[in-house]
């Protein structure tokens, strides 16, 4: 699998390449530049793994392990803090991300105490910290890899921050689940696992300390059999960070053997980078096939102009023509921007209608236990039961929030191509005769329609449009809220509701009745956060990658025109022999094409 | 000022009267047991989450490996350890005949196996074994909750749930964040228990595994079990945590001259010999001819002890420790375990009246709610009179008022008033803060100087309401006490409270 991808992704570079080298002959270097973008891309791509689990399970040291280098704060009884995020960089770096009014500012420390913030979670200053961002020359982050360290559960599904990390796994590429060896898998641990792997299918778990516990063994297949009742489907890589640490310092082969973290890196490298590879590599094959084509389509029309005297002051109108459309695309009036507009306000309005319907529903079902019940006896079992249903309406609406999103990805994509296809109306319909390897491609795909529509597609199609788009400015580490959610566990919500018989049960009810409040508000208010973030980022991103094509397209249109123009004014002689070379550099880019197509049919 | 009939009689003619009434109703066993129950020695459970080393605490306190433990979850029944002359166990299957399960000897550490039984239809266990330990404290162990096999875990929250069904308990917790949903979950497995900050105490078990195999791990353990100490929430649920590394205090009751001979032979063969077989489980038991041990005798070492175990055996003996007696010692106060022993005897033994009767009466209050005869409203002004009029049960619920925080005062001023009550030991030395061999003048001088410092608190009118009627019992506590100090024969404890031993006849129903 890995082997298949590698050669794949090489194949696509050299595409990528040729394609460069086209567009720069074409004149395009817009396209040559966005090419080269997506090679970097390919080659570099940031791409985000996740290391969640219950706390004291060993997760900074798991990512220590495979860095080789203490980055998280590890210590045999503080907790981290906050999530680390740890990202490739020719020089290590390490800043605070402290958790501003508006939005998050960050401060640079010296990256050798990064590992003590993210233990202490705040500032110098003891402003409270959002995560700690280091960047490590480290061979294994050098793929475009984000590893990123985050603060125990606590609970599983259940547990006060539980939502957060269900929003941060929505945009996380992979998750390594961390468990110990201590003891096998529970209730709580396997609930987890169940619900991350809807939220993040590229899931693998790691079992740590297995230096410490004799009877590791025992437990591995204790906890595999768990997940093979469960119906998952999930591998378990048995690891020891101690041993690593001691293997990294000795050098010792049978060492860095035995601590299991040779397997876990191959993991990492074949069954989530295989995935994000493949993704990445159709990413690439759409940014090609959308610039090979404005290529060809360019050819095409200066070779029909070249060719087919008589029809020359056609094809010369329909260039004037779709000049004007990329125009209007491309202006601030243009329906799809408009669209962008009306539809994001739309899913604006409805999110706050459906979490604020949701968080009620919750209340009506909290209101109905506590008043049916005795709070003081049944706190301890409502807490867990409230977190989780809390959780499963907040992780249900952030996945059709990215549901509309991407629907809204897709709307805008046929409103954008049905102005796009008329752009491209001059050559539709494969003129060109059957010896031009471009007609057939123009009659099967439909030329600039299809261009514009596949890149649209091509994205709105892919997982989904956020993870694809807005991780590279919305970090999913940063979606991951520090527990201070935990409201109802508080000091103070406990002892109000469980004060030993010395109120009345109606005063009970009423304490139980207002810690629920504060806590729905205080998670309403987290993802109502998290939201926002989301349709703001949604929203620029999808706006700029649309006036980005808009761009393309009227460049692509001048081209065309000043091809047609200059076929008008050539001679027989000239017109010939240009002719032949378009017909030759169109053959070169049909070839491309083709393969571009074939490596995209091939997944 | 000593009540003229003792607590318990009141309380055992109330339990019967109660019995009476609701005779020939389901009720009527629940309140028959108690009575009976109320001669027996203290019933203490041992509950926590699943994994949380329950068993292991159990063998390590009953002296012998007993309970069964494996690395996976293991308990699955409710099961009694009482006192018994003879070795003894027994099943008692759902709806059928109870079946006596043999009993395995080997030299002095008993087993037992549910042989042709399955768990799910066995109601409970009940073993009697000649431990001294048993003969003053029944333990019962049960299975954890938060298991993937939730059926067990069932039956520790119904078990605890029925009120008077135990006197006490000892919550196991591992390691967890404060914000853990189980983090409270963890002091009271279930609300409905009833426990309080005086008949419960916390436990931060498999104390060697905190941070995973750091060489501290006691030590650290130590801190964190200070953190939940003084997490107001966790005092309002436990009387207080304590760290115990149970594995090492099961070894320290049950190693064998054979284990130390291993041990020996370790670390005879040297630091550097040793170093490559601890650097990890696995390789602990793999062939290795630079000792002379073989993989199977270590293998057998390391399940009793684990790495941190054997590294701080191996230590203790090459720095001095000659034989099994002195490393039992070692690993024994290594442990906590008699840190927990002391307690357990001080706070639960040292109350097992004051318990037993406030068991009883919560009973009462719950059978007349659950099952309202006409003889209930009765009952229940009846369990009222007592607790007003009993000193001592109102010395323990002020206890636990104080920890609920709704006392007013500043925290020195708290903490004397739980002291007074014996927060920190009921003995009356205990209680006054002295050492053990102050001279009895001292005892009086202190004694009346708190005493008048009460009065003057209890009738101060400016006083806070909730705190007046706490110095009003404080002030009942002093002449108690007094009472008790001028007695002959001072056994320097309050009346009624003297640790009784108990022979472990109270049988159960």
């Amino acid at each position: 699998m890995g082997a298949r991808n590698a050669a794949e992704t090489a194949e696509m570079l050299q595409v990528l390449d040729a394609a460069v080298q086209e567009t720069r002959r074409a004149g395009r270097e817009d396209l040559a530049e966005k090419l080269t973008k997506a090679r970097r891309q390919l080659t570099s791509g940031a791409w985000h793994v996740l290391v969640a689990g219950e706390f004291k399970k060993g997760k900074s040291a798991l990512v220590n392990g495979l860095l080789g280098i203490e980055v998280c704060g590890v210590d045999p009884t503080a907790f981290s803090a906050v999530p680390t995020i740890v990202r490739h960089g020719t020089k290590p770096a390490a800043a605070l991300v402290v958790d501003g009014a508006e939005r998050p500012r960050t401060v640079t420390i010296d990256p050798r105490k990064a590992a003590s913030y993210a233990l202490r979670g705040t500032t110098d200053a003891d402003e409270p910290l959002q995560a700690v961002e280091v960047v490590l020359p480290r061979k294994l982050l050098a793929g475009g890899l984000v590893l990123m360290d985050t603060p125990g559960l606590g609970g599983g599904f259940a547990s006060a921050s539980a939502a957060a990390t269900m929003r941060a796994l929505n945009l996380a590429d992979g998750v390594i689940v961390v468990t110990d060896a201590s003891q096998e898998l529970t209730a709580a641990e396997l609930d987890f696992i169940q619900h991350a792997a809807q939220a993040c299918p590229n899931l693998l778990i790691a079992m740590t300390k297995i230096d410490f516990y004799p009877q590791w063994r025992k437990i591995l297949d204790l906890d595999r059999a768990h997940l093979a009742d469960a119906h998952l489907d999930i591998e378990i890589v048995a690891v020891s960070s101690t041993l690593r640490d001691l293997a990294l310092a000795t050098g010792d082969p049978a060492l860095n053997a035995e601590c299991g973290f040779p397997v876990l890196a191959d993991r990492l490298n074949s069954r989530l980078t295989a995935v994000h590879a493949a993704e990445s590599v159709a990413t690439a094959a759409d940014v090609a096939r959308g610039a090979l084509r404005q290529v060809a389509e360019a050819l095409a029309t200066e070779h029909a102009a070249l060719t087919e005297p008589d029809q020359r002051p056609a094809v010369q109108r329909k260039v004037e023509q779709s000049a004007e459309r990329a125009r209007q695309l491309a202006g601030s009036s243009s329906r799809w921007l408009n669209t962008i507009n009306d539809r994001f306000a739309d899913i604006q309005s409805n999110l706050d209608t459906n979490l604020t319907e949701r968080l009620r529903r919750v209340e009506g079902e909290a209101t109905r236990r506590v008043k049916e019940g005795d709070p003081t006896r049944e706190w301890a079992e409502i807490v867990p039961w409230l977190q989780r249903r809390t959780n499963e309406e907040l992780t249900d609406a952030h996945t059709k929030l990215i549901e509309s999103i991407d629907d809204l990805a897709g709307e805008i994509a046929a409103v954008f191509n049905a102005t796009a296809s008329s752009v491209g109306a001059t050559t539709a319909g494969g003129r060109l005769g059957g010896d031009v390897a471009i007609g057939q491609l123009a009659g099967k795909k439909g030329g600039k329609l299809e261009v514009g529509m596949h890149a649209a597609r091509g994205w709105s199609l892919s997982s989904s449009v956020v993870t694809t788009l807005l991780v590279t400015t919305l970090h999913p580490g940063l979606l991951i809220a520090l527990p201070i959610t935990a409201v109802l566990g508080s000091v103070f919500a406990y002892k109000a509701v469980r004060s030993y018989k010395t109120s009345k049960l109606d005063t009970t009810r009423a304490e139980a009745q207002r810690a629920v409040a504060a806590y729905l508000a205080q998670a309403r208010m987290d993802a109502a956060r998290a939201a926002q973030d989301l349709i703001r980022h949604g929203r620029i991103r999808i706006r700029d990658y649309y006036l980005d094509q808009a761009a393309e397209l009227v460049t692509a249109a001048k081209h065309e025109q000043v091809a047609t123009e200059r076929a008008a004014q050539a001679d027989t002689q000239a017109a010939s022999a240009r002719g032949a070379a378009a017909k030759a550099e169109l053959d070169r880019v049909a070839g491309l094409l083709s393969t571009v197509d074939r490596m995209a049919g091939a997944r | 000022m000593t009540a003229p009939v003792p607590l318990a009689a009141r309380v055992r003619s109330l339990l019967g009267e109660a019995a009476r009434s609701y005779q020939g109703r389901p009720a009527e066993r629940r309140l028959a047991d108690a009575a009976r129950w109320l001669d027996g020695p203290l019933r203490v459970a041992i509950a926590g989450r699943v994994k949380a080393g329950k068993s292991t605490l159990l063998n390590a306190l009953v002296g012998t490996r007993v309970a069964p433990t494996d690395a996976g979850e293991c308990t699955r029944v409710i099961t009694w350890y009482g006192y018994g002359r003879e070795p003894a166990a027994t099943a008692v299957p759902r709806g059928r005949p109870p079946v006596r399960l043999a009993i395995g000897d080997n030299d002095g550490q008993w087993s037992f196996a549910l042989d042709g039984l399955s768990a799910d239809e066995v109601d409970l266990i009940d073993v009697r074994l000649p431990s001294n330990w048993l003969a003053t404290m029944t333990l019962v162990d049960t299975p954890g909750m938060g298991s993937l096999t939730e059926s067990a875990g069932r039956r520790t929250h119904d078990f605890l749930g029925d009120t008077g069904s135990v006197d006490a308990v000892l919550y196991l917790m591992r390691h967890l964040h404060s914000s853990d949903v189980d983090f409270l979950d963890a002091f009271h497995d279930t609300d409905a228990a009833e426990t309080n900050p005086v008949n419960a105490i916390g436990v931060l078990s498999r104390a060697d595994e905190v941070g995973g195999g750091d060489p501290q791990a006691i030590t650290n353990a130590k801190r964190v079990a200070a953190g939940y100490r003084a997490d107001p929430r966790i005092r309002g649920l436990v009387h207080t945590v304590l760290p115990v590394a149970g594995l090492l205090a099961e070894t320290a009751a049950t190693i064998t001259a054979d284990d130390f001979a291993g041990l020996a032979a370790l670390a005879a063969a040297g630091a550097p010999a040793c170093a490559p077989l601890l650097l990890s489980a696995t390789r602990f038991v793999a062939p290795y001819n630079a000792v002379p041990v073989s993989p199977e005798i270590r293998a057998r070492l390391l399940g009793k002890l684990g790495i941190y175990g054997i590294r701080l055996s191996l230590d203790a003996i090459r720095n001095g420790t000659a034989d099994t007696a002195a490393l039992a010692a070692l690993l024994r106060a290594h442990s906590g375990l008699d840190e927990l022993r002391g307690l357990l005897m001080n706070q639960f033994a040292g109350r097992r009246d004051v318990l037993k009767a406030d068991g009883a009466l919560r009973l009462i209050d719950t059978v007349t709610r659950e099952d309202p005869i006409p003889a209930a409203p009765r009952l229940r002004q009846a369990v009222e009179r007592l607790r007003v009029g009993a000193h001592e049960l109102a010395e323990i619920r002020l206890l636990t008022e104080l920890r609920v925080g709704s006392i007013p005062g500043a925290p020195e001023q708290l903490a004397a008033m739980e002291q007074l009550l014996g927060g920190n030991g009921t003995a009356v030395l205990d209680r006054l803060g002295l050492r053990r061999d102050a001279p009895r003048e001292d005892v009086q001088a202190v004694l009346t100087g708190l005493h008048s410092h009460w009065r003057r608190v209890a009738q101060n009118r400016l006083s806070d309401p909730a705190l007046a009627r706490a110095a009003q019992v404080l002030q009942r506590t002093c002449e108690g006490l007094a009472a008790a100090s001028n007695a002959p024969g001072d056994q320097r404890r309050p009346p009624g409270q003297e640790v009784q031993s108990q022979n472990g006849a109270g049988s159960r129903g």
